[in-house]
């Protein structure tokens, strides 16, 4: 393909309105004009997406983009209407049949093709996407392809039939978390050799966000120790719960016992109060959400300056994308999960309980009738095994050595809560990354107070007039008149 | 201070010290599910004005709340059945003239509001960023049913005076309300680089708990609407973006197609032989009118006299108690269908506010 990076840089300028590329983004976007099939392993918020959708100009053929959840196709979607491209088709359940019927009939005129592998494995998706040529298929979030991986999803592994069913087109991985025997079951999995992909890896690392762990000795003496950050924080930051309860809960005390303006963020949030508080956080009127960690955030916000987990992740790799929230314009920011002994019993009970057991997955196989008595989640995936003609005894040992491989994970975690030396040094440990050098900006163990008065996130600056801040009613006339009027129109 | 209205405070009220009655069909109607024995007992219990008005309530937060109140000794919980205490009776009637202030008319049984609210505030987010001529921004996500649907009442009503008019209609019903109901309506709004308030700042800047303005929010939604419909000329615009999603009548449409045959044919083997289904489900379509039809021709389908000791039971009995074993002990002649449809007539429907 010739084209010069001057033409690149164009691009990127009239479509996306960067003028430099992040890192990764450009070697990627080299190696893909030369055909070459890539796993790609930047840190979260390197613009991942901004590769292909950038590529998808310079090829000027169908790109087809593998995703794991609705809501990130959603957000995919919502994300480049912004930017104006309207020749994208998030193929999802939630398009009625008319819609359905009218995209797979339009297939050839979208640029951009966002599907779940389950999706793309339905006879009659599965035949339209045949009939294109693509100049790209991407695989995102390509660690669901692991088993070793957290977050394996069984219907991954049918993508590399699709591959080759579609022709084999230039593939691209995608991940922003994966350690080195996740990045090669990635590629084994795909069908690909290690010879046949380019790897393009950056450090996971994120310098510029200092790790911190508070251990408290008591769920009360957690809460306490929130609330004095929280009072001690400036700026914008997210709180991760396990659950949507203690998320509502923490809501409340927060807005009770501090000045900060707070809205908690989860599945139980309706659609629009999503778009709301997504959008205030954005302009700064909401300081603090306080989310649930199954639950992503479609939109960026680049000035996020502390992370805290109230409850411990299920893994290091879930942790690190959570952190990864903060400090993405590169500055000082903060993250501080905070433990009480026992926190770790939550995200266990919920691995013992993802897992059908085996008296379950052989009233599943043996009495199709009980079948939708089922939990989504599990019948999804018990149907999976089944249709692919996996016995009972070796769908129950998959699941065994999955919540093995989960507790693995979660004791991975508990040992970086534990660690009484260098966090960073332990959390790349992990990824297969040596340990950086430590100085006073990197890590600490029950020092976060001081540690944010030494990085300068304490809450000496210039804050934001309350009065902005004040979330009251507004007369409906000058609701209507901020809506419909242009200002130079209500000026006149 | 006041006490804030809960859910739970709202549950009270369809519940009796006198009878035992079934929380399944407290949860049912709520949820909106549609069988002719949860409207059957959702008319008995005075549900049907808030059918289908809770389509995410979830069964572990109803539970929750039944729990709560059992624990409170507000109310006697046994079996998935439910008695109010005396204490009980004094907390419903705490609330009972606030409730009464809501007049939803049975709404859910003529449409899905949740439908056609996103698609007003959809419809507003689109001309807002219309007037403002800016086309990139991220839209408010909804079905790809609605999405489809404004992208549609867009471009149909596409000009440059789009937002004056579309201002000038939403004026007219806002100036209608009290400023407090019309300034938290058009707070809700989404809108260019102005995206409202949460429902739990609204709740907070009007001092009410979260339920409460749960209720208010569903009420003004119900005003629009009916707006929408008695003054459609005057509101085009809103009358296009509700009136598609709104039914002519409470019952079903499959229900609404039996009957519109019964009368016609006043046959009921002849109009199961014309829907090729079988008789017994004309049968409970034709109930489903019956309790949702306020001009239900009962006399048509019942039989002209009882025996005199069928009569003198049903008359010393209200029809909630009735038993159909004794009736049939009673008259061996008469039917299921016939007993319930006496019920139904003698019964109250309150969903007619």
């Amino acid at each position: 393909m010739l084209i010069s990076d001057s033409q690149i840089f164009t691009l990127l300028r009239e479509k996306f309105g960067f003028s430099d590329f992040k890192k990764g983004q450009l070697e990627v976007i080299h190696q893909l004009m030369a055909a070459k099939n890539v796993l790609a392993v930047l840190p979260t918020g390197t613009g991942k997406s901004l590769i292909y959708q950038l590529f998808s100009y310079l090829v000027n053929k169908p790109i087809i983009v593998i995703s794991p959840l609705i809501s990130l196709i959603d957000d995919q979607v919502a994300g480049l209407n912004r930017l104006g491209e309207k020749h994208v088709i998030g193929l999802t359940s939630k398009l009625d049949h008319e819609q359905r019927r009218f995209a797979l009939r339009h297939l050839n005129t979208y640029r951009f093709i966002y599907l779940s592998p389950e999706m793309a494995n339905q006879p009659e998706v599965l035949a339209t996407l045949k009939k294109l040529q693509y100049g790209l298929f991407v695989v995102d979030e390509a660690h669901c392809l692991s088993q070793w991986g957290p977050d394996f999803r069984p219907d991954y592994l049918k993508l590399k039939d699709l591959l080759s069913q579609l022709n084999s087109p230039t593939t691209l991985m995608l991940t922003a978390t994966a350690t080195e025997s996740v990045r090669q079951d990635i590629i084994k999995k795909m069908g690909f050799t290690d010879s046949t992909v380019q790897k393009v890896v950056y450090s996971v690392d994120r310098p510029n966000i200092y790790l911190a762990v508070e251990h408290c000795d008591t769920s009360n003496a957690k809460d306490e120790k929130l609330m004095t950050l929280l009072q001690t924080l400036e700026g914008s930051g997210i709180i991760y719960f396990s659950s949507k309860k203690k998320a509502n809960r923490m809501t409340e005390l927060i807005s009770q016992k501090t000045n900060r303006s707070v809205a908690a963020y989860h599945a139980d949030v309706n659609l629009d109060d999503r778009y709301r508080i997504q959008q205030q956080f954005m302009q700064g009127r909401i300081d603090i959400i306080c989310a649930t960690s199954a639950f992503g955030m479609g939109i960026d916000k680049n000035d996020v300056r502390f992370v805290i987990h109230y409850h411990m992740p299920g893994n290091l790799e879930d942790y690190l994308q959570e952190i990864g929230r903060a400090g993405r314009d590169q500055l000082a920011s903060i993250a501080i999960l905070l433990y009480t002994a026992g926190d770790e019993y939550i995200p266990s009970t919920l691995n013992l309980a993802t897992f059908p057991k085996l008296a379950n997955i052989q009233t599943f196989f043996e009495r199709p009738e009980s079948r939708d008595s089922f939990e989504p989640d599990q019948k999804q995936l018990l149907d999976f095994y089944r249709q692919q003609n996996v016995s009972v005894d070796e769908v129950n040992e998959i699941f065994e050595v999955r919540q093995q491989a989960k507790q693995t994970s979660l004791l991975q975690i508990l040992n970086f809560v534990n660690e009484e030396a260098c966090l960073r040094a332990d959390l790349l440990a992990h990824f297969d990354e040596p340990a950086p050098v430590h100085d006073s900006k990197c890590c600490g163990i029950d020092q976060a107070l001081s540690a944010i008065k030494a990085l300068g996130l304490d809450t000496k600056k210039q804050s934001v007039p309350p009065s902005y801040k004040t979330l009251n009613l507004i007369s409906w006339q000058s609701r209507l008149t901020q809506l419909f009027h242009r200002k130079n129109e209500h000026q006149n | 201070m006041m006490t804030k209205l809960e859910f739970s405070d709202f549950l009270l009220q369809f519940m009796s010290e006198s009878d035992w009655r079934r929380s399944k069909v407290f949860f049912n109607n709520l949820i909106g599910r549609r069988t002719v024995s949860n409207l059957f007992w959702g008319a008995q219990y005075g549900l049907l004005p808030f059918f289908n008005l809770f389509k995410h309530l979830s069964a572990t937060d109803f539970q929750k709340s039944l729990h709560a109140l059992s624990q409170q000794g507000l109310i006697l919980y046994q079996d998935n059945k439910v008695r109010l205490t005396k204490q009980g009776v004094k907390q419903k009637q705490i609330f009972t003239p606030i409730i009464a202030l809501f007049k939803f008319k049975g709404i859910g049984l003529y449409t899905n509001i949740e439908t056609v609210q996103s698609c007003i505030q959809l419809a507003v987010q689109i001309t807002s960023e219309f007037a403002f001529q800016n086309n990139r921004y991220y839209p408010i996500q909804a079905s790809g049913q609605i999405m489809n649907f404004c992208k549609k009442w867009f471009s149909q009503n596409k000009s440059r005076t789009l937002p004056q008019q579309l201002e000038k209609e939403l004026s007219i019903f806002l100036a209608k309300l009290s400023d407090d109901d019309a300034n938290a309506f058009a707070n809700r709004f989404i809108g260019h680089e102005n995206y409202g308030l949460t429902d739990q700042q609204i709740a907070s800047a009007l001092e009410i708990s979260n339920f409460d303005w749960e209720l208010k929010k569903l009420d003004l939604m119900t005003q629009f609407i009916s707006w929408t419909q008695s003054d459609s000329d005057q509101a085009p615009l809103c009358a296009q973006l509700v009136a598609p999603w709104l039914k002519q009548t409470p019952v079903s449409m499959s229900s609404d197609l039996s009957y519109q045959l019964f009368l016609k044919y006043t046959n009921l083997d002849r109009v199961a032989q014309l829907r090729q289904v079988k008789l017994n489900t004309i049968k409970e379509h034709l109930l489903e009118a019956a309790i949702l039809l306020p001009d239900f021709p009962f006399t048509q389908l019942l039989p002209a006299s009882f025996p005199d000791k069928v009569l003198s039971y049903l008359n010393a009995t209200p029809p909630q108690q009735w038993q159909f074993a004794t009736v049939v002990q009673l008259d061996s002649k008469i039917s299921f269908f016939e007993f319930r449809l006496l019920q139904i007539q003698r019964g109250p429907i309150s969903y007619v506010d």
